[in-house]
């Protein structure tokens, strides 16, 4: 699926594309440009019988002028060093953007997790963690669930953390990961929050455009954590759900496809393919879909140069990381059709990882209505900063999301200086 | 320092590889043991700003690798040179960890740089941007950690700043007790007596005990030596003493010989006004690189870059001897036709030891709050160093092998009981 350029260099293109249009300090873009840290470990893991086999796992970490280091770890047998880098970059950015105290870092073990038994799992987890040492922490850098993570894995990050540190210190190191299982101090609303946030964006873009949502059709590339909730949680609206795309097809249904039915279906069966109330429609077909918007919640580079020109519908809205390439961003922008960027659109999982950080950094624990209406808060002001500089530079709306970004690190950089 | 794209092939960390890969097979290395010691732990790339005299900002990437801290704190030189990458600092920071095994010194191995000519820079630019690089590893340079000292194009000074700029960052209450974090150290900043030479001296105990154990005479007895910098001019100096003939050196600047011997004091005067480079030399006339390859005398001492000895250099040599100063100077192949030719090696990791033993005894002289005096230093490098030849020797016997893979088995042999006893957290 990945052909021609890679997410890490475009993530560099809209960085200098953005740069170019501010006229960013070149000092600061030199700095920004590069990662601060990249750390790789190579561990060994005793095996179920007996064994002991090598991992690889990294941490690069990209920036923290505006906080901690803070992003996702990832369990992917392809997983490498530019794809680490570029999520790490992004995560930057989003932060930046959403306007909380974080810096951008990612990582993640080199590995198939499908492979190995629960036992297994947990023991590279731990001596994952093990081997990152002081250079993850709560004030440092802060880990969260990304691909084939979860909130177990979070659990085991954060009881080996814990256990590294001294007795005395370990209750108020509970925000070394986030993402945790509620009862080990994770947030309520965190797994239901990078959808949340899309949908508080889809409310506001729609409010804009004086567009009703009721009634309103829209397409889910992605039918996992991040494209169900989206669906769930666009059914009060009134939203019609027509076609659905998973990894092992896809599906439509002009009458309307219901989430919740399609999610229990998806628990029991596993994928989306034999859900017996739609019928089954290949790739073109899918993309093809006359609706109103498209939800890519999958994976990088889904719409290209290919695929863009069969897309029929008013907005995008990237739930996904990098689903727009280069070339497909300039024939969305020719076809007029809107997009919400993945660095401002997918941020309600950064947002609520930072509310899970800050309960419990202040031993507090939040009703889901406090971080429901923070959250809406805090991601229609970023929605509103991205569409003024948008106005302002006449430009599109990732852009300018990347404009928002380095312009408010450049700031920073410019009061605080360079040490020593 | 020679780095002369003839030599030069390969990747220096396949050599490591092939030698380890050599070594694990004929001691039969237990397999979980040998694919911990096949990677290195961790690999740390840092990237940094640094103000620049004129006002502009700069990015430098500066590079630690840690291969292994079974034994100890991992421990290992910090370059600068623009061709700095992070092959050739794995290869360095494993020849570190069978550098500390083979001693019986309670140290690990690692390695690591900055990608930089530092000639291009001012010593401000130069202060700032070794504080820089200090600060960027933050917590993952440690003296119970891992601890740092010179190498290539690095010194005393450096070794300072890096001192000054870590304990910068400690508690006030902890940096007198911090002062370990790197060795090499000036004297007054807690360097040690006899740091400097140390490496140099080394190289010279193990020909004493090649000399003792083949019946040969060093007094009179010729040898080259190429590289002229810290391990290439004191390896001279201390040969001196002895009564054996320098005839032919070589730098980066070229090479010169002199069969009615040249005087190391003399040369290293003479370079000290000229750049640290030996060329126009009065006393000794030019020749090409081949020539001093093919000089005949009785020892060799590599004292420069990698992959010096090879496939083509290695039928030129005309000696009895080869003292391996510098880290990995012979690859695979060239280690065959030295062999065959049935010309000794006394391989890197012993021969040029001396240099983390007398850090060792830097390390535990801060620890200790004391200050040896250099027969101290001396005697314990002496013993350190005549105690790993001898095991080294006594090994190649054992297994009817070449040294270097003796010296592989010796350090392979205390890593691998090591793990046997602790085994794998968690």
């Amino acid at each position: 699926m990945v052909k021609g350029k890679k997410f890490c260099d475009y993530v560099i293109e809209h960085v200098n594309q953005s740069a170019d249009l501010i006229a960013l300090d070149p000092d600061i873009r030199g700095i920004l440009s590069k990662t601060i840290n990249e750390i790789i470990v190579n561990f060994p893991v005793k095996m179920d019988d007996g064994r002991i086999e090598m991992f690889t796992g990294f941490r690069v970490q990209h920036n923290n002028v505006l906080g901690p280091f803070e992003g996702g770890v990832r369990f992917h047998p392809a997983l490498d060093i530019d794809e680490v880098r570029a999520l790490a970059t992004c995560m930057t950015w989003k932060a930046a953007i959403a306007n909380i105290p974080m810096g951008g870092a990612s990582g993640g073990i080199r590995l198939n997790p499908s492979q190995h038994t629960f036992g297994e799992l947990e023991r590279i987890t731990r001596r994952f963690t093990f081997s990152l040492g002081n250079n993850i922490g709560p004030e440092y850098d802060v880990l969260a669930p990304d691909l084939s993570t979860n909130a177990q894995i979070m659990a085991w990050i954060l009881d080996t953390y814990l256990s590294t540190m001294p007795p005395r210190q370990r209750q108020a190191c509970k925000h070394v990961v986030t993402g945790k299982p509620i009862k080990s101090g994770g947030s309520l609303g965190r797994d239901k929050a990078t959808a949340q946030g899309m949908v508080f964006l889809i409310e506001q873009w729609a409010r804009d455009k004086g567009f009703n949502l009721k009634g309103a059709t829209y397409m889910v590339q992605g039918f996992g954590k991040v494209g169900s909730w989206t669906a769930r949680l666009l059914k009060p609206h009134g939203a019609k759900l027509l076609a659905v795309e998973g990894f092992t097809g896809a599906i439509a249904s002009p009458e309307g496809i219901d989430p919740e039915g399609l999610t229990n279906f998806v628990q029991k069966d596993g994928s989306i393919s034999r859900y017996p109330k739609a019928k089954l429609i290949d790739h073109k077909t899918f993309l093809q879909t006359q609706a109103d918007i498209f939800i890519p919640a999958a994976l990088e580079n889904q719409i290209t140069a290919g695929t863009a020109p069969l897309l029929n519908v008013k907005l995008v809205a990237e739930g996904a990381n990098g689903p727009t390439d280069p070339d497909g961003d300039r024939i969305l922008q020719e076809k007029g059709i809107d997009v919400i960027p993945d660095i401002l659109c997918n941020s309600g999982g950064v947002i609520v990882s930072y509310f899970e950080w800050l309960q419990n950094k202040r031993s507090e624990f939040w009703e889901l209505e406090e971080v429901d209406s923070k959250l809406h808060k805090k991601i229609v002001s970023a929605y509103g900063r991205v569409r003024d500089a948008a106005q302002e530079f006449h430009t599109d709306w990732r852009t300018a999301a990347y404009i928002v970004a380095l312009s408010s690190i450049e700031r920073v950089y410019r009061k605080r200086g360079i040490f020593p | 320092m020679t780095d002369t794209p003839v030599g030069r092939k390969g990747s220096v960390y396949d050599n490591v590889v092939w030698q380890f890969n050599k070594a694990a097979d004929l001691m039969k290395l237990d397999l979980d043991i040998r694919k911990i010691l096949s990677q290195t732990t961790n690999e740390i790339i840092v990237n940094f700003p640094v103000k620049m005299d004129d006002g502009r900002i700069e990015m430098f990437t500066g590079y630690r690798v840690q291969h292994n801290n079974a034994l100890g704190p991992f421990k290992g030189g910090l370059r600068f040179h623009p061709a700095v990458d992070i092959d050739e600092v794995r290869a360095l920071a494993t020849w570190m960890t069978w550098k500390g095994a083979l001693t019986n010194i309670p140290f690990g191995g690692a390695k690591g740089g900055i990608q930089i000519d530092p000639f291009k820079y001012t010593l401000n630019e130069l202060e700032r941007i070794t504080r820089r690089f200090t600060f960027a590893l933050g917590n993952n340079i440690g003296p119970e950690y891992d601890i740092p000292a010179p190498d290539v194009n690095t010194n005393p000074q450096i070794m300072a700043w890096i001192l000054d700029t870590y304990v910068s960052t400690m508690p006030p209450d902890e940096r007198q007790a911090c002062i370990h974090v790197v060795t090499g150290k000036p004297i007054e900043s807690g360097g040690s007596i006899g740091r400097d030479k140390a490496t140099g001296q080394g190289v010279v105990y193990t020909i004493e005990e090649w000399a003792k154990d083949k019946g040969f005479n060093l007094e009179g007895a010729t040898y080259l030596v190429q590289g002229f910098g810290n391990v290439g001019s004191w390896t001279a100096l201390l040969l001196k003493q002895h009564g054996s003939k320098l005839i032919a050196v070589e730098d980066a600047s070229g090479a010169i010989a002199n069969l009615e011997g040249i005087d190391p004091v003399d040369l290293v005067a003479y370079a000290k006004k000229n750049g640290g480079l030996i060329s126009g030399y009065p006393k000794a006339k030019s020749i090409d690189r081949k020539s001093l390859l093919q000089t005949k005398a009785d020892i060799f001492v590599p004292a420069a870059l990698e992959n010096q000895i090879t496939a083509d250099t290695a039928p030129w040599l005309n000696v009895k001897l080869v003292a391996e100063g510098a880290n990995g100077p012979t690859d695979p192949d060239g280690d065959r036709v030295l062999q065959q030719r049935g010309i000794d090696v006394i391989p890197d990791i012993l021969c040029n030891a001396g240099g983390v033993v007398v850090s060792y005894f830097e390390w535990l002289q801060n620890k200790r709050s004391e200050f040896w005096d250099l027969e101290e230093v001396d005697s314990k490098l002496h013993r350190k160093i005549v105690s790993a030849y001898e095991r080294v020797r006594d090994t190649a016997k054992k297994f009817r092998t070449d040294w270097r893979t003796a010296a592989y088995i010796v350090a392979l042999s205390r890593l691998e009981t090591v793990y046997k006893e602790r085994g794998i957290f968690p």
